[in-house]
């Protein structure tokens, strides 16, 4: 039927949840995009707290 | 806690963080490149489902008698879906343009954080060297604790790697933000254009219906007289046949 195409996107998993993509709109994908950045964004802060640890460290 | 606690704990974050950083920009470049495709599907569903219902309510506006029953129908329904499955395939393809800009970038991106992962690889390789140069230097010399302590802070210690790459990792997390505001960028201007493509204009999508001048008051009672297919074909498919030609020439599309 026109206009009414579906595409097989199928699912993934992440944070102990299981994500159906063709069931979601694209700002729910957007949602756990966002999500994502959030969580690689505190990765990389984490490093700089392995930094104070080496600084700890360093002073013993 | 102990130096070699702390040393060993500072391993296993690296160790974790390595692994979730490996998870998460693999998933969001999945993501991402899904969540693009979708968006674009979205946009030309919604696009052509306003046409249809436009192309519904002009049709009903000309004669509100045509219906299955009538005459040319079949004939009216099937150039109708040929008409939208054109204007759909021009719409993809137009929508193709700014997703294959927006999925280079993407991979840019990506790019750039399999930088930032290899860094944090580095930085946990010389994590793992550093404890076992602890652990051979701590038997090999029991007794001249103090002296190989001090080496160690003469070599390691003053100089933690994490201080080498903070500089790098903050030019590449700018970098990443900047690839962000692109692709953010791009798809906002996509919606627009994909939006504005192929509409009349201000008056949006009501068309002037040309019909036989006698007719012209008479509608209701005369409806079945006149062809309606003719009338459907000359004021709504025509024109849009026409915008849909025509935006291919400016758009260079197939």
């Amino acid at each position: 039927m026109v206009g009414e195409l579906n595409m097989k996107l199928g699912t993934v998993a992440y944070n102990n949840e299981i994500y159906n993509l063709d069931y979601m709109t694209s700002e729910e994908i957007k949602e756990i995009i966002n999500k994502l950045e959030l969580d690689k964004k505190k990765c990389i802060s984490e490093l700089k707290n392995i930094d104070l640890v080496k600084k700890s460290v360093e002073k013993e | 806690m102990g130096v070699k606690t702390k040393e060993k704990e500072a391993l296993n974050k690296l160790t974790n963080i390595e692994k979730e950083f490996f998870v998460q920009k693999e998933l969001s470049l999945k993501l991402a490149n899904l969540y693009t495709d979708k968006k674009s599907l979205e946009v030309v569903n919604t696009k052509v489902n306003n046409q249809l219902n436009s192309m519904t309510v002009s049709i009903t506006g000309i004669n509100p008698k045509f219906n299955e029953k009538s005459k040319n129908y079949d004939k009216m329904k099937k150039e109708m879906v040929d008409i939208l499955n054109d204007y759909e395939s021009v719409l993809k393809q137009f929508c193709d343009r700014y997703d294959d800009q927006i999925k280079k970038v993407i991979l840019q991106k990506f790019e750039l954080e399999s930088q930032l992962l290899k860094i944090i690889s580095k930085l946990r390789s010389q994590q793992e060297k550093r404890i076992k140069k602890n652990i051979v230097t701590s038997v090999v010399d029991k007794l001249k604790r103090k002296s190989v302590k001090k080496e160690i802070l003469e070599t390691d210690a003053f100089k933690p790697p994490e201080m080498e790459y903070g500089l790098e990792i903050k030019k590449i997390r700018s970098k990443i933000r900047v690839l962000d505001q692109k692709i953010d960028s791009i798809n906002a201007e996509k919606n627009k254009k994909v939006f504005e493509a192929m509409e009349v204009g201000g008056t949006g999508l009501i068309v002037e219906i040309k019909k036989p001048r006698k007719f012209k008051n008479v509608v209701k009672f005369f409806a079945n007289r006149f062809n309606t297919y003719k009338v459907i074909n000359q004021n709504i498919f025509e024109p849009l046949r026409q915008r849909i030609d025509e935006f291919k020439i400016i758009n260079k599309l197939v």
